[in-house]
C-alpha cells in the first residue's frame, strides 16, 4: 500500500508554516503525493480554505509534490470527522499543527492534535513552527530519547520522513535524577549514568544506520543528567543550534501531570526552534 | 522540478512576502493578532516570575539550613519548657545564623539577572513597521514573522529579517560574529548556510550605512541572538568544586549530628530520664556537632581571597569562582589580547622577488607607500586609527623617515578600506611622480599585479620569466612568512599619467578604475607580539599540571606560530584542529582528539567553544574559558569558570563570566589560580582546626546522658567557642600566604574532597580527643576538689559547677592555640614560619588568650557564661594544655615523615 501524507489543516498560520513540512516530506515518497484535509467548523470560510489549498498545492507543484485536497462539512467534532475521513494504518502518516489553544490554555493539551495522538489509527506527527524562514526544512535535528526499550523503532519512520532535509542528527538521552538527589549526586554515580546513557545511545545509532541507509549525516550524541528532562532537551538544542526538535509522545497520567507539569507543554511553549510530537500507530 | 530551498535566504526577494504569509503592504491587524499569539512577543527574557522566589526557598531548604532551622525549633521548645535556661536566645542565635547563611546565597545568585540586562541593550525599544500600507512606529516586542520592517543608518535590528530591498545598506554584525568590520546586505537570493547569507539582517546587530527593506522570519528566543540569549540565561551553572565538596562536607557532619542526636534522645527516653534532660542533651549533641560558624568562615576565607585576586588584577564576581579557579584542569583562552599585546608590529618586510629581507632603504620606501593607503590620526598621546595601519605609522616614525603630518599632506587622496575588495588604496606625491597605492590581502591584489618588483629597486621582473611564475614565486614567499605566525600584507603601486591624476583627485573619484597594471613592491609581515610574561605563565600551567588551549579565529600557521611562543605546544608543533574540522567531529571524536594533545583551534567560531566545553566535561575536566564577545556568553556560563576581559569585553560577557581579567592579561588567571589553590589548602587547615573542637563539646554531653555526672559545658559556651573565639584564628588561617610549593603539585582530584577520611580521623579522633581529655580532666578536678562526688546532682547556678564548666570552657580555648599553630603546615611545627607573619593568626590568638581570662575572672562574661573563677594554679594547668596538643601533633608529624621523607619536601 502507497505510503502517504495527510496534512489535517486547520487554516490557522501555523497550519500554513506545517504545509512547508508536509510538502518537504511527501519528497521522501515515492509517490510523493499530499493529501491536503480541511473540516470546515466555521472557523474559516470554504473559499478562504480553497485559496490557501491552492497556494500549497502551487508551492508543491514547484517542487514535483501532487497534491489533492478535500473540504469536509463538520460531523459531530472536528477530531471524530477526522477521524472518518482518513485512512487508517500504518502508510498513513498524519501531519497536524500544535498551534496555541484559545485562551493561552496550551499548544496540545486537549486540542484536537492531541487526540489524534492518542488515537493510534495512524502515524501522526503534531509540529509547532516557530521559525518559518526555515521552510519546513530543519538542518539540525535534536532527538530526545527516553530509553525505550524497543530502541528507535517507534521513531524510524519520522527520522526517515525528514531524512532529506536534515545534514546533522543529535541523538539526546537525559539521564533523569530526582531533584532531591540530583544537588548530591557523586561522581562515580554520574559516570556510571552517563556511561548507560551512551551504551543506549550506541545502540540506537547502530539501528539508525542500519535502516536508514543512504543518508549522509553528521551523527553526534550526548548524554546528560538533570532533574528536568524538558529543561534540558531546550538547552540542548539552544547549545547544538538545532532547527528542530522531534519528540515522541508522553503517556503522562493525570497525577503525574498535576505533580510534575506537563514537559512536552512546556517545550512547546519556551522552544526555540521548531517542534514536532510524533506518535507511531 | 525545482529544487527545494533550505531557508529563507535562498529564496528570490520577490517571492519572499509569499513563503512568509505576508505582502509588501504589510499584515492586517488579524494576522498580527494571531502570529502574536502563537509565536509570543519579540523579546528573549523567558518571564519567569517565581525564579526569585524558587531560589530563595532553595538556599532556605539545603541540608545546613534546614538543620540549623530544626536545632532552632528545639531551642525554643526547650525555652517553653523551662523558660529559666534562655534556650531562646540560643534558637534566635541559631536562626540569624542560617538566616545569613541563605541570604548570602540568595544574593549570589541574584546577581546573575544582570547579564540578560545587558544583553536587552542590543534590542530596540521602537520600531518602523508597514502595516497594512501604513508606515508606522511600534513597541519592537510586537513584531512578528510576516512583519515589513524598514532599516536606515544607526537602526538596530529588532527580529532576524530577511532583506528585500536596499540602498548601500551597511550592517555591523559584531554581537554575533565579533567581527567589527561592517558587511554590505544586498537583497539577492544566495546558496549559504543561513548564518553566512549577506541577505540577511540578525537581530541585536546596528545598521552603520545607508537603508533598507525586509521582511521578519524569526522573533525573539528564535532569532540567532535571542538563542544566544537564551542560552546565557538557561544554561545551568554546575555547582562549583568548592559547593559540592562543602555539600558533601555538610551532609556528613549533618548525618554525624542527627544520627547521635537522635541514638541518644532515644536512649535516653529507654532509659527513663527525663524529658528535659533529653532535649538539652539532643541540642548539645547537635549544637556541637555543627560547626556553625565553618560556613561564615568559609565565605570569609573566600572574599579576602577576592581582595588579594583584585590586586592582582582579577576581579571576582562570585566567591565560589575563587576556590574553582583553584581546581582548574584546563585554560581555554583566546590569543589577541589575552596571550599578545594586541598592538601590531610591523618585524618583516621582504622582496617579493627574492624572498630577502629589505635594505633600510627599501624598508624606507615601502613603508612610505604603505603610509599613503592608511588612515592614522595623531593624538598627544598616541596614534589613533585601525591597528594595521597604526603599525604602519610607527614603523615610519621609528625609521626616522621625519615629520608624519609632512608625509600625510603629500596623500591627495585616500580610498578607505573596502571590505568586499579587502584592500586600501590612496594617491600621493611622490617626488616628481604621482603614485597610486594599494595595500591589502594579497590574494585581492595579485590579480591586479602585472609586474613584481622591489620597491626602492628600479629593475623590475627580468623578462624571461613570465608573470604567472613570478607571482607563484612570490605566493610561495607570502606563506612562508604566514607560516611563521606573521599576517602578510603585500603592496603594490604605479605611476598615473596626467588624465589620471586629475581624474584620482575628484571628490567623486573611486579608485576602480585605476586598480589595473600594478607593481608589486613588497610584503609586510605584521606580528602581534606574545606578552613577555606569557611564555613563564603558560610554563608555570605546565609545572601545576595545567593544560592551556588556545581557540582563536585566526589563520592555523599564525595561531601554531603564537601557540609555539607562548609555550602552548612545542616549536614545529603542526597538530591543530580548524574550525571546519570541528564542525565535523562528534563529542566523542573531539575528546579523543583533546585526549591526544591538541591543543591548538584556529579558525573557530566562539559557538564552537561550547562544543569544546562539552568534550572537556566529559573528560571530567574543570575548565577556565575565556571570552570577550555577545557570543561568547553562553560559553562562559557554560565552563566551570567564565573569564572574561575587563578592557576588550562586551558588558554581556562580563555579565555572563564568573571572573574579569582587569588586564586582559593571561598572567593574570595563572595569578588567579594560584590564589585559589592557596585558598582551598588555607580552607582545609581551618576546617581541621574548627572540628578539632567539636569531640571536646560532644564528649561532655554522651557522659552526661550515659553516666549521672554534670555536662561539662552548655550550650551557650558551646556557640561561643563555635561562633566567637574560633572565628577570627580560622580567619587568620584563611590569610595563610601561598606555598611556593602549590603550583609545583597537580590540580586537586575530586575523589580528594575537603573533609577526607584523614581529615576526620585526625580531627575527631587525635586533636579533638587530646583537647577533650585535657579540659574534662581539669573539669572534674575542679569539681572534685571542691567536695563534689560521682552521681551528685549539681544545680547550673551552683558556683563549684560554674567554675568546674569555666575552666574546661577556657582550656579548650586556649588548646585551640596549639592547635592552631600546628595546624599551618601538614607535616611542619608551624612555629617555623614565624606568628608573626600573619597578623590575623596573632590576634586571633591574643583574643583566645584574653576571651579565656575573661570566661573567669570577668564578671559580666562570668554572667553571661554561667561561669566562675578557679584558683590561678588550676589556670595555668589550662596553659599547659597549649604545649601538651602541640607537642603531642608535633610528635605525630615527626613520626609521619620518619616514615616517609619526601612529605617534608613536599611542605617546604
Amino acid at each position: 500500500m502507497d505510503r502517504r501524507i495527510v496534512l489535517a489543516y486547520d487554516g490557522s498560520i501555523n497550519a500554513d508554516w506545517v504545509s512547508r513540512y508536509a510538502i518537504q516530506m511527501a519528497a521522501t515518497f515515492p509517490n510523493r503525493q499530499l493529501l491536503l484535509i480541511h473540516i470546515l467548523d466555521g472557523s474559516f470560510s470554504r473559499e478562504r480554505i480553497e485559496g490557501k489549498f491552492a497556494a500549497i498545492a502551487e508551492e508543491g507543484n514547484r517542487y514535483g509534490i501532487e497534491c489533492h485536497s478535500a473540504i469536509h462539512q463538520l460531523s459531530s467534532d472536528v477530531f471524530s470527522t477526522l477521524r472518518q475521513v482518513i485512512p487508517s494504518g500504518e502508510h498513513i502518516s498524519c501531519l497536524c499543527g500544535a498551534r496555541i489553544a484559545p485562551r493561552g490554555r496550551g499548544f496540545l493539551a486537549g486540542t484536537i492534535s492531541d487526540k489524534l495522538l492518542r488515537c493510534r489509527q495512524f502515524n501522526v506527527m503534531a509540529i509547532r513552527v516557530v521559525s518559518p524562514g526555515l521552510l519546513g526544512c530543519p538542518r539540525t535535528l535534536l532527538f530526545p530519547l527516553a530509553g525505550h526499550p524497543r530502541g528507535f523503532q517507534a521513531a524510524m519512520p519520522f527520522l526517515k520522513m525528514l531524512a532529506s532535509s536534515v545534514k546533522r542528527l543529535y541523538l539526546l538521552r537525559v539521564m533523569m535524577i530526582n531533584p532531591l538527589h540530583f544537588r548530591y549526586i557523586s561522581s562515580p554515580a554520574t559516570k556510571k549514568k552517563i556511561a548507560e546513557g551512551y551504551e543506549y545511545l550506541g545502540r540506537v545509532a547502530t539501528e539508525i544506520r542500519e535502516q536508514a541507509t543512504g543518508f549522509d549525516w553528521h551523527f553526534d550524541r550526548n548524554v546528560v543528567l538533570s532533574d528536568d528532562w524538558a529543561k534540558e532537551i531546550l538547552i540542548q538544542a539552544g547549545k547544538v543550534n538545532a532547527a528542530m526538535i522531534l519528540l515522541g509522545a508522553t503517556e503522562r497520567n493525570l497525577p503525574s501531570r498535576f505533580f510534575y507539569g506537563n514537559k512536552i507543554e512546556q517545550i512547546l511553549r519556551t522552544t526555540s526552534c521548531d517542534v514536532g510530537i510524533y506518535r507511531r500507530v | 522540478m525545482n529544487r527545494q530551498p533550505a531557508h529563507i535566504g535562498q529564496i528570490p526577494p520577490e517571492q519572499v512576502y509569499a513563503y512568509l504569509h505576508t505582502s509588501p503592504e504589510g499584515l492586517g491587524s488579524a494576522e498580527v493578532t494571531e502570529r502574536l499569539a502563537h509565536i509570543g512577543p519579540n523579546r528573549f527574557e523567558i518571564v519567569d516570575r517565581w525564579k526569585l522566589l524558587r531560589s530563595l526557598a532553595r538556599q532556605f531548604t539545603n541540608f545546613f539550613a534546614i538543620l540549623l532551622f530544626l536545632s532552632a525549633i528545639v531551642c525554643f521548645i526547650a525555652h517553653r519548657i523551662n523558660p529559666g535556661e534562655n534556650m531562646a536566645l540560643l534558637g534566635w542565635a541559631v536562626t540569624g545564623v542560617a538566616i545569613f547563611n541563605a541570604l548570602f546565597g540568595f544574593f549570589q545568585e541574584y546577581r546573575a539577572e544582570k547579564a540578560m540586562e545587558a544583553l536587552k541593550q542590543f534590542l530596540p525599544q521602537l520600531v518602523e513597521v508597514c502595516r497594512q500600507k501604513i508606515i508606522s512606529k511600534i513597541a519592537a516586542v510586537e513584531l512578528v514573522p510576516g512583519d515589513v520592517i524598514i532599516l536606515s543608518e544607526g537602526d538596530k535590528i529588532p527580529a532576524d529579517v530577511r532583506i528585500v530591498e536596499s540602498e548601500s545598506l551597511m550592517v555591523n554584525n559584531s554581537p554575533l560574529t565579533g567581527e567589527s568590520a561592517a558587511i554590505r546586505i544586498s537583497p539577492q537570493a544566495l546558496d549559504k548556510n543561513l548564518e553566512e547569507c549577506e541577505n540577511i539582517g540578525f537581530a541585536g546587530c546596528t545598521v552603520v550605512k545607508g537603508t533598507g527593506r525586509g521582511v521578519v522570519f524569526a522573533t525573539g528566543l528564535r532569532t540567532q541572538f535571542g538563542r544566544i540569549a537564551n542560552l546565557s540565561q538557561t544554561i545551568r551553572h554546575t555547582s562549583s568544586p568548592l559547593e559540592r565538596e562543602v555539600s558533601h562536607m555538610v551532609r556528613v557532619l549533618t548525618v554525624i549530628a542527627c544520627t547521635m542526636g537522635s541514638g541518644f534522645f532515644l536512649y535516653g527516653i529507654l532509659s527513663s530520664k527525663p524529658l528535659w534532660v533529653n532535649l538539652v542533651f539532643m541540642m548539645g549533641i547537635i549544637v556541637a556537632n555543627v560547626p556553625e560558624g565553618l560556613l561564615p568562615t568559609l565565605t570569609l576565607a573566600l572574599a579576602m581571597g577576592s581582595l588579594r585576586m583584585a590586586k592582582k588584577k582579577v576581579l571576582v564576581t562570585s566567591l565560589n569562582a575563587v576556590a574553582s579557579l583553584g581546581s582548574v584542569h584546563v585554560i581555554c583562552t583566546d590569543k589577541t589580547g589575552t596571550l599578545t599585546l594586541n598592538r601590531l608590529t610591523i618585524t618583516r618586510m621582504i622582496n617579493p622577488r627574492s624572498g630577502e629581507a629589505m635594505t633600510v632603504e627599501q624598508e624606507q620606501e615601502l613603508t612610505t607607500l604603505a603610509l599613503s593607503t592608511s588612515d592614522v590620526r595623531q593624538s598627544a598621546q598616541q596614534l589613533l586609527g585601525d591597528p594595521l595601519d597604526v603599525a604602519v605609522a610607527e614603523k615610519w616614525i621609528g625609521l626616522g623617515l621625519g615629520d608624519l603630518a609632512g608625509a600625510q599632506e603629500k596623500v591627495v587622496r585616500s580610498f578607505a578600506f573596502d571590505v568586499e575588495k579587502r584592500r586600501s588604496a590612496g594617491v600621493f606625491n611622490h617626488g616628481e611622480q604621482r603614485l597610486f597605492v594599494v595595500k591589502g590581502a594579497f590574494e585581492a591584489i595579485r590579480p591586479l599585479v602585472t609586474k613584481v618588483g622591489a620597491a626602492g629597486v628600479g629593475e623590475l621582473q627580468k623578462r624571461e620569466t613570465p608573470l604567472a611564475q613570478q607571482l607563484m614565486e612570490s605566493e610561495v614567499i607570502m606563506q612562508q612568512l604566514a607560516a611563521q605566525g606573521l599576517r602578510v600584507i603585500a603592496l603594490a603601486y604605479r605611476p598615473l599619467s596626467a588624465e589620471e591624476e586629475t581624474a584620482a583627485t575628484r571628490d567623486e573619484a573611486v579608485a576602480d578604475p585605476l586598480e589595473h597594471d600594478l607593481i608589486l613592491a613588497g610584503f609586510i609581515g605584521i606580528e602581534d607580539p606574545v606578552r613577555p610574561e606569557v611564555p613563564q605563565a603558560v610554563a608555570k600551567c605546565h609545572a601545576a599540571g595545567i593544560d592551556v588551549m588556545m581557540i582563536t579565529g585566526d589563520h592555523p600557521a599564525t595561531a601554531l606560530a603564537v601557540a609555539a611562543k607562548a609555550g602552548i605546544v612545542a616549536a614545529g608543533e603542526t597538530a591543530h584542529l580548524t574550525g571546519d574540522q570541528l564542525k565535523q567531529l562528534t563529542v566523542e571524536a573531539l575528546t579523543e582528539q583533546l585526549q591526544q594533545g591538541i591543543r591548538v583551534f584556529a579558525r573557530t567560531t566562539p559557538e564552537q567553544k561550547m562544543k569544546i566545553i562539552t568534550a572537556l566535561k566529559q573528560l571530567d575536566k574543570v575548565v577556565a574559558m575565556t571570552g570577550d564577545g555577545v557570543n561568547d556568553a553562553p560559553a562562559l556560563r557554560a565552563a566551570d569558570i567564565g573569564i572574561a576581559m575587563g578592557k576588550q569585553g562586551t558588558d554581556v560577557a562580563r555579565e555572563s563570566a564568573q571572573i574579569i581579567l582587569l588586564d586582559d592579561n593571561f598572567a593574570a588567571i595563572v595569578d588567579g589560580i594560584e590564589e585559589g589553590r592557596t585558598v582551598f589548602e588555607n580552607m582545609k587547615k581551618f576546617t581541621s582546626y574548627v572540628l578539632a573542637h567539636n569531640v571536646p563539646e560532644i564528649l561532655p554531653y554522651l557522659l552526661y546522658i550515659v553516666f549521672p555526672v554534670p555536662p561539662a559545658l552548655n550550650i551557650i559556651q558551646i556557640l561561643t567557642i563555635d561562633l566567637g573565639t574560633d572565628i577570627i584564628p580560622s580567619m587568620g588561617l584563611g590569610q595563610e600566604p601561598s606555598d611556593p610549593e602549590v603550583m609545583k603539585k597537580p590540580p586537586r582530584d575530586f575523589s580528594r574532597q575537603l573533609l577526607t577520611p584523614q581529615l576526620v580521623v585526625r580531627s575527631y579522633c587525635f586533636l579533638g580527643l587530646i583537647e577533650a581529655i585535657w579540659s574534662l580532666f581539669l573539669f572534674f578536678y575542679v569539681l572534685v576538689s571542691g567536695g563534689w562526688q560521682y552521681g551528685m546532682p549539681l544545680p547550673a547556678s551552683s558556683p563549684l559547677y560554674q567554675s568546674a564548666t569555666g575552666i574546661a570552657l577556657a582550656t579548650i580555648i586556649l588548646m585551640q592555640i596549639g592547635n592552631l599553630v600546628g595546624r599551618r603546615y601538614e607535616h611542619r611545627s608551624g612555629l617555623d614560619r614565624g606568628v608573626f607573619s600573619n597578623r590575623l593568626l596573632l590576634a586571633g590568638i591574643i583574643v583566645q588568650i584574653a576571651f579565656s581570662w575573661a570566661t573567669l575572672y570577668f564578671p559580666p562574661l562570668q554572667r553571661v557564661l554561667s561561669t566562675g573563677p578557679v584558683a590561678p594554679e588550676v589556670y595555668g594547668l589550662a596553659w599547659f594544655g597549649i604545649i601538651i596538643i602541640f607537642g603531642i601533633d608535633y610528635l605525630r608529624k615527626l613520626l609521619v615523615t620518619r616514615n616517609n621523607p619526601v612529605i617534608l619536601t613536599k611542605d617546604e
